[in-house]
């Protein structure tokens, strides 16, 4: 009874994470999500005995995809917001903004 | 502030790019005559037609193979109708694992009945590679440059965190690749696990010492290597079937390490392709080489 609730959270948990990437317009936040999305992916194939699928997702949909993701947004220069401001200190630009 | 400037620096670097492939086409010019040009225009009208009609026929060809196949397929829905599909299933799972010696059926499926379809799998991660390896792969005089870009970030946290975890994530990866006929896991799993522990380590520590283990001669004689392996082991057992010659090779006992005859050493090959893979991937997307 427990795992049969627990599963329908993981279901619809799941459900709610695919489309939640599609509406999240920030796409730093839509990569973690879609990396929870492979997570919960990964127990759900545990819970219907395919351990080896869920050792590949876990490894491959969650861990390296993500990478290549980040990878490709820092190249296309998406995702220096957050480190704009650390440099912007250092550089002594800092006052130029105010 | 820092955006701007790339984006400043990207832009001058294009110009010079640009300025400079001006000049040389100006160069160039002067010293050819016009009759040349005549002439490897008509040689490169002629490539072009003779690759519309190659990539026509070919087109066709295909196509029309793959459509004739569709004839042979059951007709939808009538599963009580064909007896190949009722038969197959029950001598997988009676004699499956007598026959392949895998105690994890899942790999004794895929590396032994399936063996085929592995294999292209195999290359078709080994060929993502090579067309990531062609499209991102940059100019060598802007690399210096941009080299400076890719230091790692010098936190000793992270660094104190990835060696004590890269060293378990290798472990755990060589555990799930040879182990691949017993337990859960197989080539691909076990090396997307240490292709996930070679990109960790090389966030920590840099390229610099990444790349005195994993080189750009080592991915190439790695991944064809143990391309060239499958291949070989396959081409045995593929002949010794169809020939219905005994394999030489033993089946071992279900549940040892070595069990399953050729499946062990497939394991290993498709593990090293796709550990290759998946850091060659990285480096590429991370500074255009491996």
């Amino acid at each position: 009874m427990i795992l049969e609730i627990f599963k329908i959270i993981l279901l619809i948990s799941l459900i709610v994470c695919a489309i939640a990437v599609f509406f999240i317009k920030d796409v730093l936040t839509s990569i973690v999500v879609f990396m929870s999305y492979s997570s919960i992916m990964a127990v759900i194939w545990i819970l219907l005995q395919a351990p080896d699928l869920a050792i590949t997702e876990a490894a491959v949909g969650a861990g390296v995809t993500s990478v290549l993701f980040f990878i490709t947004l820092k190249r296309i220069n998406q995702i220096d917001a957050s480190l704009n401001t650390l440099d912007k200190k250092k550089d002594g630009d800092f006052h130029e903004e105010k | 502030m820092k955006k701007n400037n790339h984006l400043l620096d990207d832009k001058e670097l294009l110009c010079s790019d640009d300025s400079l492939f001006e000049n040389k086409k100006e160069e160039n010019v002067p010293d050819k005559p016009k009759v040349i040009k005549k002439v490897k225009k008509d040689t490169h009208i002629a490539l072009k037609v003779f690759y519309y009609v190659f990539a026509i026929l070919s087109g066709v060809a295909i196509v029309s193979t793959l459509l004739a196949c569709l004839f042979y397929l059951p007709r939808f829905g009538a599963v009580n109708n064909n007896p190949t599909l009722n038969d197959i299933y029950h001598e997988y799972i009676e004699n499956g694992i007598d026959k392949t010696g895998a105690t994890n059926f899942v790999s004794g499926m895929i590396l032994d009945y399936r063996a085929f379809d592995t294999l292209g799998e195999s290359f078709v991660l080994f060929t993502a590679v090579n067309c990531v390896l062609i499209l991102l792969q940059e100019v060598k005089d802007s690399k210096k440059k941009e080299d400076e870009k890719y230091q790692p970030i010098n936190d000793p946290l992270i660094k104190f965190g990835c060696s004590l975890a890269v060293p378990l994530i290798f472990l755990f990866g060589a555990y799930v690749i040879l182990n691949g006929s017993i337990s859960p896991g197989g080539g691909f799993s076990g090396g997307a696990i240490m292709g996930a522990g070679l990109i960790i380590y090389s966030i920590a520590f840099g390229f610099e010492n990444s790349s005195k283990f994993f080189k750009d001669k080592t991915f190439k004689a790695v991944s064809s290597i143990a391309l060239l392996t499958y291949c070989a082991s396959k081409t045995y057992s593929f002949l010794t079937g169809a020939l219905e010659v005994e394999s030489v090779i033993p089946l071992g006992v279900p549940g040892t390490i070595l069990s399953g005859g050729l499946i062990f050493i497939l394991n290993v090959a498709v593990g090293l392709v796709v550990t290759c893979t998946m850091f060659g991937l990285y480096s590429l997307f991370k500074k255009g080489e491996i």
